[in-house]
């Protein structure tokens, strides 16, 4: 009986939980390097390091303005690419080992008995 | 009808999973699992030792790693349905007791449980370890009421079904069960009055546990917050990290804030829509200290950084900073230099572009005056913009002070109300707020100590209101624990230390000895008016154990008699016996209240007049109240008096409710004093006179009848004669022998001496108040002169005779 609940367990609430787990650690990396908020202010200037208004400014100092502006987002979009492709990376590794291991999840009963049978036979590699 | 089965598969999950997630199953297969992956990949992929020119080729490879793979495979599975579905084992499907037995429970019953076997194993479940710490609920208790018939069980199983519906609980958990115990014993309401709970006390305890148990796990609960490059796009803010402190990251570690009160979760949603919409981009948060305004920014703050609430872009992760107002002042030194400060600020919050700036206590900005700063000139433009969102609080006093003074200020904020809490409220806030002052202190809080906390923080603490009393209560509380346990001991040591007074008067050896001798404890300094002494300690006997109207003040009383008699003197005996201290005596000579128009001044607020009635009674609750001379007061004075001898309760010209519950209150007069003398030189007994002379006041227009039945006692006092005349002298010397003490220097007085002093001092219109006069005339003058001529030093006795006076 307590095996047949186990076995039920595994194919299903065992496996759903196991998905959701993986999906939320997928969720947690993704907020971790901030991937949503890198894409949408990828060209947004660094920490508004010129963010002082320039209207009344003489022209000189506007063109000035702007490029320190012009550096702000470059500085930003280096930095920003980094850590995407960083986080991207971390993201991938973490989404291919949990696919395998979801691939794997309903196997694993079939893997013992299968292992079982590779022994009996002596298979090795 | 409900029995439990043992052997449905719920329960042996439960069972297995107690095996399965114990320790040392744990440890043992970690080191199985570990140990069959390395000796699997040894077996299987180790290469031979020796491959070429070997006479034998010798190999440890052996499909027998494929075993060791296949039991580390089946350990690990094990463990993992043993984590997720046998230790809190999933609810079934029916409303069956089976289906909704928590797993622990489902292990503490055994396999043919009965009340009192369950009882015994109460401490195997978590909620009813939890129910036994908090509501004392020990095994004796609970085995004492609980049957021993097993078919007991399935009434108790059907009652805690019952109890599960009404807190809206997951499982039937041990404390449900532990409930449903008690409630199906005839006489629960009985045994628990005895512990000072009710029913409903333990329902709520475990609808407690699992409010605490969801806390605790969803702190565990990963938060997502935005990441490393949240504030990226947003601007540096040095001057304004010196200045203010950041609330967004000091919330955004811990479990979430909660929020109980609905009235809380509408301001925190008129914030959102306010700083979501255009326009004025400002709330000024306005209610009384200890309202909760700080836990709703802390709250509103939360939900800002929390990246899975849905909120438009434009608040997303945008931070509250509150400013720091004592730093900002004390580094502008010069005039001019805060607004300067303030603007770099102000300046900084806006570039930054992810600022919220919080003004806490924010009349601190706006005040008028010599030492005090007012930057609404600096604030008004950035106000007027909208183009930095800003939050204000302060109480609804400071509001309208400010509003009087800057009314386009006052009207361009947005005001919301924040109302104090109820009882109900204060409650769920306390118990949530358990957790983090027990991890704090390192104790373990009660549950009948936070019932405590609500009552008597509502009767002393005046300087807050509901929830931040009973949370300041309850915190300072923890520096009395007895073992580590708070208790209502601990919570009623917190008032009486912090407020200086006694609550239950009864309490140690000590204090009911003092008690049952409080005659004898006033008649050390005060002489005859024995009547007036029994009648007073008798009602302050009733209401040192508990036995009087808590919502009116301990005592009441008139006290009727010629002057100089120990009226006054009575009132100062009570103060240092039953107050522990003369100087806890309020007294107001009413022939200062003549008029109608002195009522204000009797109720006048503490910051216009210290010395008024309330402003004094708010301030040290616990004295004895004397009002002297009470029939001169004008007949309003007296109207306002009723309620606070009908109800303890006096408001002052502020509203603010001042309590007199605490307070002995004593009225006096020489209303009828000519009456009593000729009584009692009649060779009458006194006691026969208090109702002809009290019917003769009311008809006279003296009192009100109204006024005279709202005193618990009306006391006569007695004129004195000589041989009472007689005692005082001897009590005026001892007062006088204690002054020279530090001298070492005492007066002794011959007996003929003291008849020459009770002769000049007699007068029977005035008391015993020439006889001081005469004492000090005579004896104190003499002991001045003989201590100037050298007469007398340390240690000399003066002994007076006749002749020297």
């Amino acid at each position: 009986m307590l095996i047949i609940s186990f076995f039920k367990w595994w194919y299903t609430r065992g496996l759903k939980n196991y998905f959701l787990k993986f999906f939320d650690t997928l969720k947690n990396a993704a907020d971790f390097f901030s991937i949503r908020l890198l894409i949408s202010n990828f060209f947004s200037p660094f920490r508004q390091i010129s963010a002082e208004k320039t209207t009344s400014l003489a022209l000189d100092a506007r063109i000035r303005a702007f490029f320190d502006y012009l550096l702000s987002c470059v500085i930003g979009a280096i930095i920003r690419f980094f850590i995407l492709v960083i986080g991207t990376v971390v993201i991938i590794i973490q989404t291919v080992l949990g696919l395998i291991c979801g691939v794997l999840w309903p196997l694993a009963p079939a893997l013992i008995v299968y292992c079982f049978v590779l022994y009996s036979k002596g298979i090795m590699f | 009808m409900d029995s439990f089965n043992p052997h449905s598969i719920r329960a042996k999950k439960a069972r297995a999973g107690k095996i399965l997630n114990s320790a040392p199953f744990r440890i043992l297969s970690t080191v199985l699992i570990i140990f069959g992956l390395f000796a699997f990949v040894f077996f299987i992929f180790s290469a031979p030792l020796c491959k070429t020119n070997c006479a034998v080729e010798f190999t440890f490879r052996s499909p027998v790693g494929w075993i060791f793979l296949a039991v580390s495979t089946l350990l690990f599975m094990i463990r993992l349905w043993a984590k997720d579905d046998c230790d809190r084992v999933p609810l079934g499907k029916t409303d069956n007791i089976n289906d909704i037995l928590s797993a622990n429970v489902m292990i503490a019953l055994g396999k043919s449980p009965t009340p009192v076997s369950f009882s015994g194993k109460l401490y195997k479940t978590r909620s009813g370890k939890f129910l036994s710490l908090r509501f004392n609920i020990t095994k004796d208790f609970l085995t004492k009421i609980a049957s021993e018939l097993p078919e007991d069980m399935s009434s108790v199983f059907a009652t805690a079904r019952e109890i599960r519906a009404e807190i809206d609980a997951e499982v039937v958990s041990g404390g449900i069960l532990a409930t449903a115990i008690i409630a199906n014993h005839p006489n629960h309401e009985e045994f628990l009055r005895g512990l000072k709970l009710e029913l409903s006390d333990l329902k709520n305890g475990v609808d407690w546990y699992n409010h605490l148990y969801g806390l605790v796990k969803s702190a565990n609960k990963h938060r997502r917050d935005g990441g490393i490059a949240r504030d990226f796009s947003f601007g540096y803010i040095p001057t304004l990290s010196r200045y203010a402190v950041n609330i967004s990251e000091r919330r955004s570690r811990g479990p979430k804030t909660q929020i109980h009160l609905s009235s809380h979760r509408e301001i925190i949603q008129k914030m959102l829509e306010a700083f979501s919409k255009g326009g004025r981009q400002n709330i000024a948060l306005v209610g009384p200290e200890g309202s909760g305004r700080s836990t709703i920014i802390d709250a509103f703050a939360e939900e800002l950084m929390d990246a899975d609430v849905k909120l438009p872009s434009s608040l997303k992760y945008r931070q509250i900073y509150t400013l720091d107002a004592t730093a900002l002042i004390s580094s502008a030194g010069e005039r001019g230099q805060l607004e300067n400060l303030m603007t770099i600020v102000l300046n900084e919050a806006y570039a930054a572009k992810n600022i919220i700036l919080c003004l806490d206590n924010a009349q601190l900005f706006f005040e008028e005056g010599v030492g005090s700063v007012d930057i609404s000139n600096v604030l008004m433009p950035i106000i007027d913009a909208g183009q930095l969102r800003l939050i204000f609080t302060m109480d609804e006093q400071k509001f309208l002070e400010i509003s009087a003074r800057n009314s386009t200020l006052a009207n361009k904020l947005n005001k919301v109300v924040v109302d104090p809490a109820n009882e109900a409220e204060t409650m769920k806030i306390m118990e949530d707020n358990i957790l983090s002052l027990e991890n704090k202190y390192g104790v373990t809080f009660e549950y009948l100590a936070l019932k405590e906390s609500y009552r008597l923080s509502e009767r002393y603490i005046h300087d807050l209101v509901m929830p931040g009393r009973a949370l300041n209560l309850l915190e300072s509380s923890a520096n009395y624990a007895e073992n580590k346990i708070v208790t209502i001991v601990s919570v009623k040591s917190a008032v009486e230390k912090t407020k200086g007074v006694r609550l239950s008067a009864a309490n140690s050896e000590t204090d009911k000895k003092e008690l049952l001798n409080l005659e004898e404890k006033i008649h050390e300094r005060m002489i005859d008016q024995t009547e007036a002494v029994k009648t007073v300690s008798d009602a302050l006997r009733r209401a040192a154990v508990g036995v009087r109207n808590e919502n009116r003040p301990i005592g009441t009383f008139l006290f009727l008699g010629p002057t100089g008699v120990g009226k006054t003197e009575l009132a100062k005996s009570l103060a240092e016996v039953y107050f522990h201290g003369e100087n806890n005596l309020i007294r107001l000579d009413m022939n200062e209240f003549i008029n109608s128009t002195d009522v204000a001044r009797l109720i006048e607020e503490g910051k216009d007049n210290s010395e008024s009635l309330t402003a004094q009674v708010m301030k040290q609750p616990f004295s004895v109240v004397l009002l002297d001379e009470i029939e001169k007061a004008h007949p309003s004075v007296l109207t306002t008096l009723l309620q606070l001898l009908d109800e303890g309760i006096l408001r002052d010209a502020g509203n603010h409710e001042v309590s007199f519950r605490d307070a002995i209150l004593i009225a006096t007069s020489n209303a009828g004093a000519e009456k009593i003398r000729e009584y009692v030189e009649s060779g009458k007994n006194l006691a026969n006179l208090k109702e002809s002379l009290i019917n003769e006041m009311i008809h006279s227009g003296q009192f009100k009848p109204e006024f005279l039945n709202r005193f618990d006692e009306i006391c006569l006092f007695s004129p004195l004669g000589k041989s009472e005349l007689r005692q005082i002298v001897d009590l005026i010397i001892k007062s006088v022998n204690k002054t020279l003490e530090p001298q070492k220097i005492s007066v002794e007085l011959s007996e003929d001496a003291k008849d020459i002093l009770v002769e000049r001092g007699y007068d029977p219109k005035m008391g015993a108040r020439p006889m001081r006069r005469i004492i000090q005339k005579t004896v104190e003058n003499l002991v001045a002169r003989q201590v100037l001529e050298g007469d007398a030093s340390s240690g000399t006795t003066i002994k007076i005779t006749p002749d020297m006076l």
